[in-house]
């Protein structure tokens, strides 16, 4: 399968080539952790660096290893030597991977060793190389296909950046939306989460990142594992038919590919997922739809060279945002089809979180309800008052008139839940005044920053915000 | 022994090649000719094992040549457009190649090179067009290929470096039994060089045969009469090409010498000259004809 005697001229002739990396990646990763270790109780900035590195790594590695050309004379010149395309393809990669990928991976491990005393673990390093090692595989082989199937490099490059990055922005957007502003936050929690971290090409780095920093806690290294191997088993047949030297293979095109008609669709979809999540008022479904719309258009344009104005699509995609939306207005109506709780005071064991921002002109009100162990039936009475209210509210007019957010975290006998509410002050602060009449404990000040801090998840004093 | 058969080739949902077939004894040159477009570099690109045809084999000495690496190390092929992949002089090149081609002999090349006065360690950047196509050749040559395949065969080349390859190929021919394939739009090239000739048209191999067979079953002739022409006298004779100019004709036809003079000495022309046909000749003939039938 591996012409030897090519791979190993290959090697001779970019020896300088790896040492120059090698260099260079302990440079930029050992080295910039050893002398700025406090980057690390921020690592996002850093962790993305290295992510967005070994993308273009993978990709300059595709371009210059693989021969990538669309010279019709390179192509016909590759292929007339006596070895099949396969084979070919396979030794090139095979050299590229030692060349460009192994002093990556020898940087990668000597940076977790050198944070065994801060962060990592024996078994984080190894977690977090195995998830890196396969996430490598999975990228090479999506761009090793995306490149063979390609006649321009615009072409390429467009469905790379598309797909790499669209899912990231789409979903972090989702995320952020979600976070921000939608209640029953908890419930999507988790799906998003996982939908970031491996909805994504790039997600599956980050997991990488997580594996080595949070000693593969969330999620478990099976998990990852078993999500890598669905990515696996799907890109290895892709790239063996892909580098079969046949007729049909040479006659099938990126953009006869079912992965590249999708692009722009699925591209559209994700707005319009967006803007069922998030729209309230009908101007709002509007606006998503013509947003929708250009989006698939200025892809289409993009990739096609040319825009077809296609009505059925724009028909498809109109339908797909009243079904999304639908389902997500009757999820609200309906109180989320049972993800959520009635909850009376006699389900509430103790509150162990109780907390909210809400806007007071250019200032967010800060307050926090303290001991609430201690707290009355009357109290939580209240509480629980406030909680029915603003959800019914929310159902019938979405965020109009919130000013901030709630966090109430119940303790019951046999479970524990989580809400994040509007606040609207119209309901919040007669609730406070009630509870500050009966002597409860709250502590309230004035915060200047934006309540956005969600988006970091904390391990040990250590945030890492990813894409 | 080369075998082409039934050959089918789709570029684009445009068909170049279709029911093409073709047959090379070991130790023979062919030309292959046809107008542009015709599909002449598709066909070689598709002998070579470059690419795969959609239907349809193509044999060397009875194994297929498509990923079978042990039979693609006996073809070379040097394509039209100069190319060479990863490498930066030729001194490279041969290194390279020889990674491949278990017989090439890296002293022929550099003797050709010499020769050609081409520096193997000059970039080939500083190259023109025709000597990067002399280091191809050159290369070609020393893999000693069993089967040599070149696109537009002497095309840029100046009439020394011509000749040098010209003979350092025939020679292969005769010593090793090399087989060549050439294609080339200077026809005059091929038809002093190759043992035989295929036309390539409409798709499909239209005609092959050897240079000798051809010149012995095609006559050109001038003819003159002190009468005007009716071309109704020459329908008795096969016909691929007939000019006439008032009381004098130009004709090519086909058919044996000497029962063509005997026809026409019937008609009592003042002036009865027969020649061999030129390929050229021979070509567009077959061209005109293919388009009168059509």
């Amino acid at each position: 399968m591996i012409h030897k005697k090519l791979l190993t001229a290959m090697l001779k002739k970019d020896f300088k080539l790896f040492l120059c990396l090698l260099l260079l990646d302990l440079l930029i990763m050992p080295f910039v952790y050893v002398n700025f270790p406090t980057m690390m109780d921020d690592a996002s900035l850093l962790f993305n660096f290295y992510f967005i590195y070994l993308l273009l790594l993978i990709i300059i590695l595709i371009r210059r290893q693989l021969g990538f050309t669309m010279k019709r004379e390179e192509k016909i010149h590759d292929y007339q030597l006596p070895l099949t395309k396969r084979s070919l393809i396979l030794t090139r990669l095979t050299a590229g991977i030692l060349v460009f990928l192994i002093p990556y991976l020898i940087a990668w491990l000597i940076m977790g060793i050198l944070m065994l005393d801060r962060h990592a673990t024996v078994i984080s390093i190894w977690n977090g190389t195995v998830q890196l090692m396969l996430a490598m595989m999975i990228y090479l082989c999506f761009c090793a296909w995306v490149f063979l199937r390609s006649r321009k490099s615009f072409q390429a490059m467009l469905t790379i950046a598309v797909w790499t990055l669209a899912p990231v922005f789409i979903v972090s957007a989702s995320v952020d939306i979600m976070r921000g502003t939608v209640t029953y936050r908890y419930q999507l929690r988790e799906f998003f989460t996982l939908l970031h971290d491996f909805g994504c090409l790039p997600g599956l780095f980050t997991l990488a990142a997580k594996g080595l920093i949070c000693d593969s806690t969330f999620p478990s290294l099976g998990s990852c594992l078993l999500v890598d191997g669905v990515y696996l088993a799907a890109a290895l047949p892709a790239v063996y038919q892909v580098t079969k030297n046949s007729a049909e293979n040479e006659h099938k095109t990126l953009k006869q590919s079912a992965l590249f008609k999708l692009m722009p669709l699925a591209s559209a979809a994700g707005v319009m997922i967006w803007g069922s999540l998030t729209a309230v008022r009908p101007q709002q479904c509007l606006l998503s739809v013509i947003l929708a719309a250009v989006l698939y258009l200025l892809i289409r344009f993009l990739s096609y060279s040319k825009i077809q104005f296609n009505k059925m699509m724009l028909l498809v995609l109109t339908v797909e945002f009243l079904v999304v939306q639908g389902i997500f207005w009757s999820w609200r109506v309906s109180g989320g089809w049972g993800m959520t709780h009635h909850t009376t005071v006699e389900d509430v064991y103790f509150i162990t979180y109780y907390d909210g921002l809400g806007k007071i002109g250019s200032y967010y009100k800060y307050f926090n309800v303290e001991n609430t162990v201690s707290l009355s039936k009357e109290d939580k009475e209240i509480l629980i008052q406030a909680q029915v209210e603003t959800d019914k509210r929310y159902r019938r007019q979405g965020l109009k008139d919130a000013v901030g957010m709630i966090q109430i975290i119940y303790r019951t006998h046999d479970d524990k839940y989580s809400y994040y509410l509007p606040y609207y002050a119209d309901i919040m602060e007669p609730a406070i005044e009630l509870l500050e009449e009966q002597d409860v404990p709250i502590s309230t000040y004035l915060r200047v920053d934006y309540p956005g801090w969600e988006n970091y998840f904390y391990l040990q004093g250590l945030s890492i915000k990813l894409f | 022994m080369l075998r082409v058969e039934n050959c089918r080739k789709v570029y684009d949902e445009q068909t170049v090649l279709e029911h093409c077939s073709l047959e090379l004894a070991s130790g023979s040159i062919l030309g292959l000719i046809g107008i542009n477009g015709a599909g002449k570099s598709t066909l070689l690109h598709c002998i070579s094992g470059a690419i795969p045809v959609d239907e349809g084999t193509i044999t060397w000495k009875e194994q297929p040549v498509l990923d079978h690496p042990e039979v693609k190390q006996k073809i070379f092929l040097v394509q039209d457009e100069p190319v060479f992949a990863q490498t930066e002089n030729a001194r490279e090149l041969i290194e390279y190649l020889s990674l491949f081609y278990p017989a090439l002999e890296s002293e022929l090349f550099y003797d050709l090179l010499s020769q050609l006065k081409l520096n193997p360690k000059q970039p080939f950047s500083a190259f023109s067009k025709g000597m990067k196509r002399q280091v191809l050749m050159a290369a070609g040559l020393a893999a000693h290929p069993e089967l040599l395949l070149i696109d537009e065969v002497f095309d840029g080349l100046d009439p020394f470096a011509r000749r040098l390859l010209q003979g350092q190929l025939a020679a292969q021919t005769v010593e090793e039994g090399m087989s060549s394939i050439l294609t080339s739009h200077r026809l005059s090239d091929l038809e002093n060089f190759c043992d035989e000739y295929a036309l390539l048209d409409k798709k499909r191999i239209l005609h092959q045969n050897s240079m000798f067979q051809t010149q012995k079953e095609l006559v050109k002739v001038h003819l003159a009469f002190d009468h005007p022409i009716n071309p109704a006298m020459f329908q008795d004779l096969e016909l691929l090409k007939l000019e006439i100019h008032s009381r004098m004709a130009q004709a090519i036809l086909r058919g044996d010498h000497d029962e063509v003079e005997a026809k026409l000495r019937k008609q009592n022309p003042v002036i009865l000259e027969i020649f061999d046909c030129t390929l050229e000749e021979i070509f567009l003939a077959q061209l005109e004809k293919r388009e009168e039938l059509q």
